[in-house]
C-alpha cells in the first residue's frame, strides 16, 4: 500500500459571498508555518466569527466551533478543520459551505477597487 | 524733464511708469530706506498731484479703494484669484506687470506685447484655472461622499444632484470620473448602460469609457480612461451584484484572479454559494 501526498494546490477552493477559503495544507500547516515573532506568532480567534458585514450584521461563521478552529497568524485568517468530520460554514443569506477534514484553509476576504481614491494615480490631466 | 527715484520714473506729461526697482542708490536713510522697500514688492505706483499710490499684489481692498481714488472710477478690478487687473479704455483686461505707464488721468501704456500675449494666452489660462478650481470643488465633494467620516456633520450638505446625464455633460474627464465615483460605480455602470466586454461562467465584466486622458507633455500618451465593474449573480439569493475592478483588466478571469487575489480562480473553484 502506497501512501499518496495530498496536492492541496490542486484541492478545490471554495467561496461563500464574498469570503474566500484557499485549501494551503493539512491540519497542522499553521504550526509549521508559526514562530514566535510578532509577525508569525499563532493567535486563536474565539467565537467562529470569520467576517462579519458591515451594514447588515450578518456573519460567515463557524457553525461548529469544535470541529474547525480559527487561527491568526500576522494579518492572515486560516481556518484549520482538526477533525475527519469536515466543518461546515453558514451564513445568514448564503447557502452554506462544507471544508474538507484534515486541511487549513487560507481565508481570503474579496476587494474592490476604489475609484474614489485611485482616480488621480491614473488620470492625468 | 522727468527724474527716476526708487525706480519711479515721473514726467509731467506721461505720469508714472514703473521701472521695476533695483537696491542700488536708494537706501541712504532712514525714511528712504523704508520706502524702497515698500516699492520693491509694489505692483503699481501711481503718483498723482497729491499723493503716491502703491498698489501691491494680493492685498485687501483698502489699496483698492486708494487707487480707485486716485484713478478713474472702475478701472482697477480684482481678479477671483486676488491679483490686481487694470481695465483699459478699450474694455479689455490685462494684468498690472513691471513696465506700465500709468497716466494722470488713467490711461496705461506700455503694455505693448504683454497686452498681446495676455489677449491670445488668457482666456486658456482662465480656462485651466476654472477648471482646477471646479476639480477642487467635486474631489472635496468626492470626499464628503465617500469618506464623510472626515467631515463634521454640519458641513457635510451636498448641494448637487447628479444625474448620468449631467455626468456626460461635464468636459473635464478628470472631473467626470469624481463626479462617477460620487454617483457610485456600480449604480453608474448600470444606469449608463455599460457594455459587456467579456462573459464567462456567469460573470459580466461592464466597463464604460468615460473619455480619454489629456496629454499635458509631448511624451504624454493619450489613453482611455475607463470604469470597469464585475457582474455576479450570487447562486444562493438570485441577487446581482456589481463589483469594482481595476481598469487594465481584461477580461472575467483576470478580474475575478483580481478580486479575490488567486491565480487561477475559474479553474479551481468547487463550491460557490
Amino acid at each position: 500500500m502506497t501512501i499518496e501526498a495530498i496536492d492541496y494546490s490542486r484541492m478545490r477552493t471554495i467561496r461563500q459571498g464574498d469570503v474566500f477559503f484557499i485549501p494551503v495544507g493539512g491540519a497542522d500547516y499553521v504550526e509549521k508555518h508559526s514562530g514566535r515573532n510578532s509577525w508569525d506568532r499563532v493567535q486563536d480567534v474565539e467565537g467562529g466569527i470569520i467576517q462579519r458585514g458591515e451594514s447588515t450584521g450578518h456573519a460567515h461563521r463557524l457553525e461548529d466551533t469544535r470541529r474547525g478552529f480559527l487561527k491568526k497568524v500576522g494579518s492572515g485568517l486560516f481556518v484549520v478543520v482538526a477533525g475527519a468530520l469536515g466543518a461546515k460554514v453558514i451564513h445568514e443569506e448564503h447557502k452554506p459551505v462544507t471544508l474538507e477534514p484534515d486541511t487549513t484553509y487560507q481565508v481570503q476576504i474579496a476587494r474592490e477597487f476604489d475609484y474614489g481614491a485611485e482616480e488621480a494615480s491614473f488620470v492625468r490631466d | 524733464m522727468g527724474y527716476t527715484y526708487a525706480g519711479l520714473e515721473r514726467s509731467a506729461d506721461k505720469g508714472v511708469r514703473w521701472t521695476g526697482f533695483s537696491n542700488t542708490g536708494i537706501v541712504k536713510n532712514g525714511i528712504g530706506r523704508s520706502y524702497a522697500l515698500r516699492y520693491y514688492n509694489a505692483d503699481l505706483v501711481v503718483w498723482t498731484p497729491k499723493a503716491i499710490y502703491v498698489v501691491y499684489e494680493h492685498r485687501t481692498t483698502a489699496s483698492k479703494i486708494r487707487i480707485n481714488y486716485a484713478l478713474p472710477n472702475g478701472r482697477i478690478d480684482v481678479e477671483p484669484n486676488n491679483t490686481w487687473v487694470f481695465r483699459h479704455g478699450n474694455g479689455k483686461k490685462f494684468l498690472v506687470k513691471s513696465g506700465m505707464r500709468i497716466a494722470n488721468d488713467g490711461k496705461v501704456s506700455g503694455a505693448g506685447n504683454y497686452a498681446k500675449w495676455w489677449a491670445k494666452t488668457g482666456p486658456e489660462i482662465k480656462r485651466r484655472r476654472n477648471e482646477q478650481a471646479r476639480l477642487r470643488y467635486w474631489r472635496r465633494m468626492r470626499d464628503m461622499a465617500l469618506r464623510p467620516e472626515r467631515f463634521a456633520p454640519e458641513i457635510h450638505k451636498p448641494t448637487h444632484k447628479l444625474s448620468v446625464e449631467s455626468i456626460l455633460a461635464e468636459r473635464n474627464t478628470t472631473i467626470r470620473m469624481v463626479m462617477a465615483a460620487i454617483y457610485g460605480i456600480p449604480k453608474f455602470l448600470e444606469d449608463a448602460k455599460a457594455e459587456v466586454v467579456n462573459s464567462e461562467a456567469g460573470y459580466d465584466l461592464l466597463r464604460f469609457n468615460l473619455g480619454n486622458s489629456e496629454p499635458r507633455w509631448a511624451s504624454d500618451v493619450v489613453r482611455p480612461i475607463n470604469v470597469q465593474a464585475l457582474k455576479m449573480v450570487c447562486p444562493s439569493t438570485d441577487t446581482t451584484y456589481i463589483e469594482t475592478v481595476p481598469p487594465n483588466m481584461a477580461n472575467v478571469r483576470a478580474a475575478l484572479d483580481w478580486r479575490f487575489q488567486t491565480q487561477d480562480y475559474l479553474g479551481r473553484v468547487g463550491q460557490q454559494t
